[in-house]
């Protein structure tokens, strides 16, 4: 995918996060299409770009809405590498792969969210609240994910997901 | 092949050493951002406006038909509650003809001191906190308003919170329940003068104490900003939910619920901070 189409969805993608997404909160937690976004790419596309794309994401995040500049890309940029270091094992043509990605990374999200808290001492969450809240949004994600990764999918690649 | 693994791997230690410097030095709100993040801001925060418009209006639209129960729960709760107040504020104004009492009663139902209302801004709310970590968003003013860091932020409900980070045309706010700094707060009742502290506790509510350990504060106490430190006096915090009494340290404990519904923020009153400086001379 051309870098300048990725930039530009990118930026629609959280643009809509960041104001539209808000809409669809279920129990106070909303899907994180950033995340979904960085998974997505890191199983479809082959040139890292899910790379940039978590740096991107994180860049915004952080500037927008968050304590500190770097927490985000920092998460991000770990998830995205971790993903692509194990890329080979979860086949991308496979749904159970997204689905189990988008799972694993949403709780690995909010478990380092919670330990750079911890390490500033800045926690206003419970562990027991991030836990909830963690495995809600990985539910939402999973559910987004579910329903729009074999459109993409197909798209991308031109060809039918298993 | 070895040799670029390596370099990778290089590359990739030296980022993340460099993200957890910047985390780190960034960490607590500056009092002045960058360039970049400002042209940045600068750039998205009308864009972010339009799409906030037509996400406030899609709410409106859908809102009360995916939430037509609860709306209807929370009509009665807000009927009962309205004529309970009523019947309070006929109660309290035929028993309390002083002046200084009904200056009281307006601090607890306007919230804000009418020298103060002058001086507050109207901004409205551009984005929202894509994660579900924080209650943090940004707000279509910043510098070029006089908002800066520590601008006090309030809504219809009460205190919201205060502004983070500032720049010429955006401003970025962390919520009270996000917040561990100090709110100096007191019980809204003309028989209990009673003052403590309270900041931003575990999963949204906030915890702090009162200094009188012979304090009488029950469930459901209104708590208000009692003037002392970064906010003026009046400003509706939260309810009581539990009261603890410590009596090793002779305090008197307490957990608040805020009023304010942090994810349901569309438009907010700031007050920049030389103002409330000002007023409070």
């Amino acid at each position: 995918m051309k870098k300048r189409y990725l930039f530009i969805l990118a930026l629609l993608i959280f643009l809509l996060q960041t104001t539209f997404f808000q809409l669809f909160r279920i129990m106070g937690v909303v899907p994180n299409l950033l995340l979904i976004s960085i998974v997505i790419s890191v199983l479809i596309l082959d040139n890292r770009e899910g790379i940039y794309l978590a740096v991107f994401f994180g860049l915004l995040q952080d500037i927008f809405a968050s304590k500190a500049i770097g927490i985000s890309i920092l998460i991000y940029l770990i998830i995205s590498l971790v993903l692509y270091s194990i890329k080979e094992v979860f086949l991308s043509d496979y749904k159970l792969s997204a689905i189990l990605s988008v799972f694993i990374s949403t709780i690995s999200y909010h478990l380092l969210y919670y330990s750079i808290s911890i390490l500033l001492r800045d926690t206003t969450r419970s562990f027991h609240y991030i836990v909830e809240i963690g495995f809600l949004e990985a539910m939402y994600n999973t559910v987004v994910i579910y329903v729009f990764y074999g459109f993409v999918f197909n798209h991308i690649k031109g060809y039918e997901i298993r | 092949m070895n040799n670029t693994s390596k370099t990778q791997k290089i590359i990739i230690t030296i980022s993340i050493f460099l993200l957890v410097l910047i985390t780190a030095l960034t960490y607590g709100g500056r009092e002045r951002i960058t360039q970049f993040e400002s042209v940045l801001g600068k750039v998205l925060t009308p864009v972010q406006k339009s799409f906030n418009a037509i996400a406030g209006f899609a709410d409106s639209i859908f809102s009360p038909i995916f939430n037509i129960w609860e709306n209807q729960k929370l009509i009665m709760e807000l009927e009962n509650e309205n004529q309970v107040l009523r019947n309070k504020l006929v109660d309290e104004t035929l028993i309390a003809n002083e002046y200084g009492e009904l200056k009281m009663l307006q601090n607890v139902f306007d919230f804000v001191d009418y020298e103060y209302s002058e001086n507050l801004i109207e901004a409205r709310v551009v984005s929202k906190d894509p994660g579900n970590w924080f209650n943090m968003f940004s707000l279509d003013i910043g510098e070029n308003k006089g908002i800066t860091k520590n601008a006090v932020v309030l809504n219809g409900d009460g205190l919201v919170g205060t502004v983070y980070e500032s720049n010429s045309e955006w401003s970025k706010v962390i919520s009270i329940i996000d917040n561990k700094s100090s709110i100096g707060m007191k019980i809204a009742s003309k028989d209990r003068d009673y003052e403590g502290i309270i900041n931003g506790g575990i999963d949204g509510e906030l915890k702090g104490y009162l200094f009188d350990p012979k304090a009488k504060v029950y469930k459901d106490d209104l708590i208000i900003t009692s003037g002392k430190g970064l906010y003026p006096e009046g400003i509706i915090i939260g309810k009581v939910m539990t009261v603890e009494i410590d009596s090793n340290q002779l305090l008197i404990n307490i957990s608040v619920k805020p009023m304010v519904d942090f994810r349901k923020i569309n438009r907010v009153l700031v007050l920049p901070p030389d103002k409330i400086e000002e007023e409070g001379e």
